[in-house]
């Protein structure tokens, strides 16, 4: 870092970015942190994986044992008017036991789960409290009772679903549950300046990021973005450095009485930027590592990801969490394409491809495989066991097609990989693809077997949080009397 | 620590929306500025900068000419005249690319980079300025993108022919621009309209019969983004609520799947040929359907349309009603519901004016559109036609709350940004001709993160109700759209945008010349008028305030850049007219970064 940077990053944390990026201002919120907690001293990373758009769960995670059901309820397959996936194509991604198939474009989730590293979650989804369908009557009733069961507000709804996957609540809830699994560490464990990269988005705004006091900082696949104005060597059009910086400074991250709200937080954002990316381009540089091996667009965003962890650990961040997106998975149609029998692009194998490219790339990352062999691990190497990553999604779609794609629903399936993982198996079930199935509701929607804050219980618990903590971070999880899935080793 | 509340509908969403809905007062809210009055910015002309802070809600940006013009006119005169101005066609435009004649679609080849251009082009130039934004606005509301798969890149005459739409019904009727969004086949890719076939069964030997059901994502989203609503909605554009404090919704399930019957049968427009057959052609098959399928309504086929009852928001459309007739019964029933006032006149004041606009001024606009006109100092707009948009875009812009200095904020986003800064200084690209704006791709957060037409869903760039976390926007229970897509990544990218523009002008596209060879082709602001009055470091501010900040530049803001602008040094230096453009760049980039700018 040239000096004049420094000096300016220095007049930037005087406005009190060093002590509290996350609530820069007059907007006062405490830190989260009390002496009654233990310190962690180990490093671990939550990395939620969003298919937005909401992913067809009934083509990612096919049953080969009563595949004549699976080919029925879906039509058929491509050539005989349906969206089902010929079973020949299934060959290369079956999983243990034979049961099951993932979808073509997963073999290496096939293979991550069959050697243990990745577990399958059924037919988990947004609840309130256990819910259960009963069909003679058409109606969701609570468990045990004949009142109707309190249901998470605008199923179906792509925005509102994201939001209660994210949040736990409705789409304007301000923080989300990795956010407020942050807080935990946010001015604790994870302190100083640094703290600002408890909690990271490489896709954009997403509320499972955001804490009650840990701001979701954002950076590109490409990371932080400099102020060129300020990093430049000279002032701006001919004007000295010093009045250059000077004005600039104030400009940018002006906090004074006369700013007007809106003005204030945009200034606090953009101090927060200057102050971050200052502290990443002394350090991202140094942990580029080997040349990127990660594949696609969801791929590069991991890639930052990592590059984040290690930056993360090297800083002596002991938690952090992370949001990737993949867009393009409101498949109402063009969901199974076919010129002949090779898969058109733009299908949803393609971007489960991408998927499953990805997760593959960032766990051959961690286990140093296929690595250069003039590449060395060093202690900031995140590890395999360090690190869990798990996909989600708005919700599920119909089993029922509706012509050459599904609708919105509600349960899904989604996956858990990493080292702490108790893979090679199904947590839930995958429910019979037929109406019988006591989870089958109209159109071959899921009701949910497993409701969402279960899952984020369940990783909670691995990232380190206690009970009492995780049913203070999870709404209504107190509603489900077993909320921890058998799902990761404990800590 | 502050507690999740209850997952119930008391989400800091409508904590926005609630905030005052008590009060029926005609005060404008106070502001948490208690600001200086513009009389007082430098030498800049009071009269002017009121006309510029009209023009930034009413156009793509300020000229100098323009505020002459609404300074002249008045602001009535002024709307009265745009409300008159046709736009140049987009589609035109995009066939008359010479490297695509003489066909008259371009075939599926081609990108949608002449689609781009013709935006940014009108937005530039085009003197129907109000058309153009509120088109612009419109494309936030009823969004088709880019970015939908379905090869939309590839459709360019579609495209331009969708914003021609847009463009055409804006100074129309609500009722009218829902009937051809409807119809329009490009919306008909994007939310899976194109095609839908009625409720059919899949026989099966040894199997079952399945019922295979019409889809349902048109049904859904032109009732919760495009006309009422998820919750019911006071004519104030607050939600009603229910004594336990819920909100109450406005459609069920059992709405969106009889409203989906009325979506059915409806494909691409059919060739005129003789021997055309029709179910082919709704199958898509290419030698039936028209050439030019993308640039024409789609095109109903009765045996594809649901025959059965259809049966949502109250309406029941008899049994063997067809496509035609049931489409439009179930408009009709949308837009005459009581949300479609509060619910689209919130989204249009958000989208030209204010992110928070107090429930009076809601409801002064929705009266407006629900009665079809709005007078304003002996000045009728509208016909009287329930939802009349330029009744509805006067009311917006007339109001005594878009009027006030220091009311409202909005925070400027990326796209409105970059063609207010072009059009403030005359920008002109390096090569081609001097009208046409080929504006490089912006989406990369990296760039800015938008670029007209690229939204990531049919959710636009940002949602109405977003709040960002951890602000004094959100303490305050406000709400602020743009900050969606405002990063720490993009507020970069911003500074740097307009640092890189003062010298090396906009990023256009690259270009080939005549042999051939590729050409970068920047797009320059033109600076004279401004050096003109570079010595003079208190006119330069105040004109370029005048341009890009209109009222709402603080005085201690002009001080600062006034101060950094005189420190550049004309007399007695070697090149006096290189440091006369020194402060000009100097003045325009402090001004650009400047908060005064950015939040409108």
């Amino acid at each position: 870092m040239n000096s004049s940077r420094r000096r300016f990053l220095q007049s930037a944390s005087l406005l009190g970015a060093a002590s509290s990026l996350g609530s820069l201002g007059s907007l006062s919120i405490p830190f989260f942190s009390s002496p009654a907690f233990a310190q962690v001293t180990d490093y671990r990373a939550l990395i939620c994986i969003f298919l937005y758009g909401a992913n067809d769960n009934g083509n990612t995670v096919i049953p080969l044992t009563g595949y004549g059901d699976y080919l029925n309820a879906r039509g058929g397959t491509y050539h005989q008017g349906g969206v089902a996936i010929p079973d020949t194509r299934l060959t290369g991604t079956t999983l243990n036991g034979g049961k099951y198939a993932l979808n073509p474009g997963m073999p290496r989730l096939a293979g991550l789960y069959n050697a243990r590293h990745a577990a399958i979650v059924g037919n988990v989804g947004t609840l309130i409290e256990p819910t259960t369908y009963d069909a003679a009557h058409d109606v969701l009733l609570k468990t045990g009772t004949s009142r109707s069961a309190e249901l998470p507000p605008k199923l179906r709804s792509h925005n509102d679903q994201q939001a209660f996957w994210q949040s736990l609540g409705v789409e304007g809830t301000g923080t989300g549950w990795g956010g407020r699994f942050a807080d935990r560490y946010y001015g604790a464990e994870n302190s100083g300046d640094d703290a600002i990269f408890s909690s990271v988005s490489v896709y954009g705004q997403a509320v499972f990021n955001a804490g009650a006091s840990t701001p979701a900082y954002q950076v590109s696949p490409e990371g932080a973005l400099a102020f060129e104005a300020v990093t430049g060597t000279d002032g701006l059009f001919g004007l000295g450095k010093a009045s250059s910086d000077a004005t600039i400074t104030a400009l940018l991250t002006n906090q004074g009485a006369n700013q007007r709200r809106f003005e204030r937080d945009l200034n606090t954002l953009r101090a927060r930027s200057l102050v971050a990316e200052g502290r990443l381009a002394d350090v991202l540089p140094a942990l580029l590592g080997p040349a990127t091996r990660f594949g696609g667009d969801l791929g590069a965003q991991l890639a930052m990801v990592w590059r984040m962890m290690k930056a993360g650990k090297a800083m002596g961040l002991k938690r952090q969490v992370f949001h990737v997106g993949i867009t393009g998975f409101d498949m109402h149609d063009g969901l199974v394409v076919y010129n002949g029998d090779v898969p058109a692009a733009s299908t949803h194998e393609s971007l489960l491809k991408e998927v499953d490219t990805a997760i593959g790339d960032l766990w051959d990352q961690l286990t140093w495989t296929d690595m250069p062999t003039d590449q060395k691990r060093t202690p900031t190497d995140p590890l395999p066991r360090e690190v869990t990553m798990f996909t989600a999604s708005d919700f599920g779609r119909t089993i029922t097609p509706n012509n050459d794609g599904s609708d919105h629903a509600w349960g899904s399936h989604h996956f858990v990989v990493g080292g702490g993982v108790l893979g090679g198996k199904i947590e839930g079930r995958i429910p019979d693809f037929k109406s019988s199935d006591p989870s089958w509701m109209p159109r071959g929607t899921l009701c949910p077997e497993i409701a969402t804050q279960q899952l984020a219980y369940t990783l909670g618990t691995w990232f380190g949080l206690t009970d009492a903590e995780l049913k203070q971070k999870l709404g209504t999880i107190d509603r489900f009397p077993a909320p921890l899935l058998d799902l990761l080793r404990p800590l | 620590m502050r507690t999740l509340k209850r997952w119930a509908l008391h989400g800091a969403m409508m904590g926005g929306l609630l905030a005052g809905c008590s009060e029926q007062t005609a005060e404008l809210p106070t502001d948490d500025l208690q600001a200086e009055t513009a009389a007082a910015l430098g030498t800049a002309d009071p009269a002017e900068l009121d006309a510029a802070r009209f023009l930034t809600q009413a156009t793509f940006g300020p000229t100098m000419d323009e505020i002459h013009r609404v300074v002249t006119l008045g602001k009535e005169a002024w709307l009265q005249d745009q409300f008159t101005r046709a736009s140049p066609s987009a589609y035109q435009f995009v066939i008359e690319d010479p490297a695509l004649l003489p066909v008259v679609v371009p075939s599926q080849d081609t990108t949608s980079e002449r689609f781009e251009t013709a935006f940014f082009s009108n937005a530039m130039s085009d003197r129907a300025q109000l058309r153009q934004r509120v088109a612009f606005a419109l494309s936030e509301i009823f969004v088709v993108s880019l970015n939908g798969g379905a090869n939309f890149g590839r459709r360019p005459a579609g495209m331009a022919t969708y914003h021609d739409m847009l463009n055409r019904r804006a100074f129309g009727t609500y009722r009218e621009l829902l009937e051809s969004v409807s119809r329009s086949p490009m919306m008909g890719l994007y939310l899976s309209s194109l095609k839908n076939e009625k409720a059919r069964v899949i026989k099966t030997p040894g199997q079952p019969d399945l019922l295979i059901l019409p889809d349902e994502n048109y049904a859904r989203e032109v009732m919760q983004l495009f006309s009422i609503g998820l919750y019911e909605l006071r004519p104030n554009g607050t939600p009603r609520t229910l004594p336990d404090g819920g909100f109450v919704e406005t459609y069920t399930q059992d709405d969106i799947s009889g409203l989906a019957r009325v979506f059915t049968g409806w494909g691409w427009a059919c060739s005129t040929d003789a021997g055309v057959d029709l179910d082919l052609c709704f199958k898509g098959n290419r030698d039936h359907v028209a050439v030019d399928r993308d640039v024409r309504a789609m095109q109903a086929n009765r045996n594809y349309h649901s025959p059965e009852e259809k049966r949502f928001l109250g309406t029941v459309i008899d049994a063997g009603t067809g496509p035609g007739n049931s489409l439009e019964q179930a408009l009709d029933t949308l837009a005459a519901h009581h949300n479609v006032a509060p619910f689209i006149s919130k989204q249009l004041i958000q989208r030209l004016v204010t992110s928070n606009p107090s429930p009076p001024y809601v409801a002064r606009v929705a009266t407006a559109f629900s009665s079809g006109t709005f007078t304003s100092n002996g000045t009728t707009f509208g016909t009287g036609a329930q939802g009349d948009l330029q009744a509805t875009v006067a009311a917006i812009l007339l109001d005594p709350e878009a009027r006030s200095v220091n009311t409202g904020s909005r925070l400027r986003e990326p796209i409105l940004s970059v063609i207010a800064l072009m059009r403030a200084f005359h920008a002109a690209p390096t090569h081609g001709p001097l009208d046409e704006y080929p504006v490089a791709p912006l989406s990369s957060p990296t760039k800015l993160g938008q670029y007209p037409y690229s939204s990531p869903s049919v959710f636009n760039f940002f949602r109405p109700g977003y709040t960002p976390p951890l602000t004094e926007i959100e303490a305050a229970g406000q709400v602020a759209p743009e900050f969606q897509i405002a990063t720490e990544v993009t507020v970069a990218a911003w500074s740097n945008f307009a640092q890189n523009a003062m010298t090396g002008g906009v990023p256009g596209r690259v270009i080939k010349d005549a042999q051939g060879n590729r050409q970068a082709n920047p797009i320059k602001l033109d600076f004279t008028a401004e050096q003109a009055l570079a010595d003079d470091a208190d006119a330069l501010v105040s004109r370029v305030a005048t341009l890009l900040t209109g009222p709402r530049m603080k005085n201690a803001t002009y001080q600062q850049i006034r101060n950094a602008v005189a420190e550049i040094p004309i007399a007695g230096q070697r090149n006096p007219d290189q440091q006369r453009l020194n402060r000009v760049r100097l003045a325009v980039y402090l001004t650009l970064i400047s908060a005064d700018f950015l939040i409108q």
